[in-house]
């Protein structure tokens, strides 16, 4: 990988490169950046790292200032690309980890809940009301078929809960794969409104 | 990395991978796929969604469960993802008891509903019930009605038959007064010798005007008659002279008098007897007054008598 200039910051033009690059030649509106990200952030979760949220930021500033330095990036699909540079940049947060814990032998991917500290905020009774009403708004904001959709599919316990999804996918004329992805971008979206709106406050 | 045959990864290895403890291998794989690959990457999200949701419902156990609380919930984002869950599910039930509610309020207001429809056929049941004991008792009062009117048409068919014998019975009675009078004049007419030659007078026995009773003997004057004897019974003999004066008793004129008549006796009655010519009589009601005449003083009414005169 090029040596990139270390002053570089993202300007408005690099990021709508930036966007038209990830979406590959269709207009999704920033759909697509924000699902990318959504991607890397998990990523950087599962790998237990403490901000997966900054490094996948990181990750996508990186790609944005490769393409404004070099004006395009070829022979790779932008999902490609993006993987191989979050993968760079978790190695050397690992790295960077690794220097701050020095003596520590341990591999933090083994025990990672020795070396993440732990937040319990959410789970304080006034965290726990704050997300309830936060979960209500955010349902109501929801479009009104994705709010059915969702609850629905939540509905019910074991058998009941299964024989309940087959009826929905049939209502919705999904198949039962689809119906799982459209529930979870759903939820996704719903979480990721339950989020900002507990940080708001 | 070529993206891998999806058949390869079932949902037992992503599990495994979500909760960090897939190989090394497999979850380097994992890392590129879930980033790459678009359905492994929502397929994985699915997965991890019913795994909070598992352990929110306390459905994890052994294993699974001990990873899931020793790595899963070991970062911060996915401790919120679990508490996401259980807010979710939260909501869940409560809109599940709030349709409950509603589905029982629905369930009461359709009892409400049976329970007054219920009491409306009880009350048309009951109306209906009174409306059969109302014509019931409409029926039981015209048949006691009908006896009633039938009792009172035969009660009213007997009085008028009573009614009709006793009309009959009189006249039967009048007829008979009526003969009894004929033959009395026709016995006195033979007495008198009149009876065998045409009667040039005939004479008629006349009973003092009883009160109330408005029957008048007839006087039936055969043809060539030229006068008529009107034999007045006395009640009581108190006078040497009488008077007699025949009246119309429509007009009230007096059509003939007499002032010299004598009492005679005819058996045990005394009988003061007028010879009134046929000349002044007509087919009519008369009535003749009787006044007693006393030695001195004025004339003092008697008696009066009346008949009818039929012409033959």
């Amino acid at each position: 990988m090029a040596e990139l200039r270390r002053d570089w910051t993202l300007s408005p033009e690099a990021f709508g490169r930036l966007l038209r690059w990830l979406d590959e030649g269709d207009d999704s509106r920033g759909e697509r950046y924000l699902e990318v990200r959504r991607r890397l952030r998990l990523y950087f979760d599962r790998k237990n790292c403490l901000s997966p949220d900054d490094l996948a930021d990181e990750t996508l500033n990186r790609v944005a200032r490769k393409l404004d330095e070099k004006g395009s990036i070829t022979g790779v699909s932008a999902l490609h690309y993006c993987y191989i540079v979050a993968k760079f940049v978790f190695l050397e947060n690992l790295r960077n980890f690794k220097t701050e814990r020095i003596g520590t032998t341990e591999d933090v991917r083994e025990d990672p809940a020795r070396v993440m500290p732990v937040s319990v905020n959410v789970g304080s009774d006034e965290g726990r009301e704050k997300m309830f009403a936060c979960l209500e708004k955010c349902l109501t904001e929801l479009p009104g078929e994705d709010r059915e959709l969702l609850l629905e599919y939540y509905r019910g316990e074991g058998r009941q809960k299964i024989e309940g999804r087959s009826k929905l996918a049939v209502r919705f004329g999904l198949s039962k794969n689809a119906l799982t992805i459209r529930v979870a971008r759903i939820r996704n979206r719903l979480e990721g409104c339950v989020r900002s709106c507990c940080g708001e406050e | 990395m070529p993206s891998a045959d999806k058949r390869e990864y079932p949902d037992e290895l992503l599990t495994r991978y979500l909760l960090g403890a897939a190989k090394a291998s497999e979850s380097e794989q994992l890392d590129e796929l879930s980033i790459v690959d678009n359905e492994l990457a929502w397929r994985l999200d699915a997965l991890e969604q019913d795994l909070v949701d598992a352990f929110v419902r306390n459905e994890l156990f052994g294993e699974t469960l001990e990873r899931f609380e020793k790595h899963y919930l070991s970062s911060p984002a996915r401790r919120e993802k679990v508490e996401i869950a259980r807010t979710l599910l939260k909501c869940n039930e409560k809109r599940v008891s709030e349709k409950r509610v509603a589905g029982g309020k629905r369930v009461e207001a359709v009892a409400s509903a049976k329970q007054l429809t219920a009491a409306r056929f009880d009350w048309l049941r009951s109306g209906l019930a009174g409306a059969a004991i109302a014509l019931c008792a409409l029926a039981a009062y015209l048949f006691v009605e009908n006896n009633r009117l039938r009792k009172l048409r035969t009660d009213a068919q007997i009085q008028q038959a009573i009614l009709d014998q006793r009309v009959r019975q009189l006249e039967k009675q009048l007829t008979e007064r009526g003969s009894t009078n004929n033959k009395t004049t026709e016995q006195t007419d033979r007495e008198s010798g009149l009876g065998e030659r045409p009667l040039k007078t005939i004479a008629v026995l006349l009973l003092p005007a009883t009160r109330g009773l408005g029957q008048v003997a007839n006087v039936v004057i055969p043809v060539g008659t030229e006068r008529v004897t009107l034999r007045m019974q006395l009640e009581s003999d108190d006078f040497p002279v009488y008077g007699a004066s025949l009246k119309d008793p429509a007009s009230g004129t007096t059509v003939w008098s007499d002032a010299n008549l004598k009492a005679k006796s005819e058996g045990q009655k005394r009988v003061a007897a007028a010879s009134v010519p046929t000349s002044v009589l007509k087919q009519q009601n008369y009535s003749l007054e009787l006044s007693g005449i006393p030695v001195q003083g004025a004339p003092e009414t008697v008696s009066s008598y009346a008949f009818k005169v039929v012409l033959r």
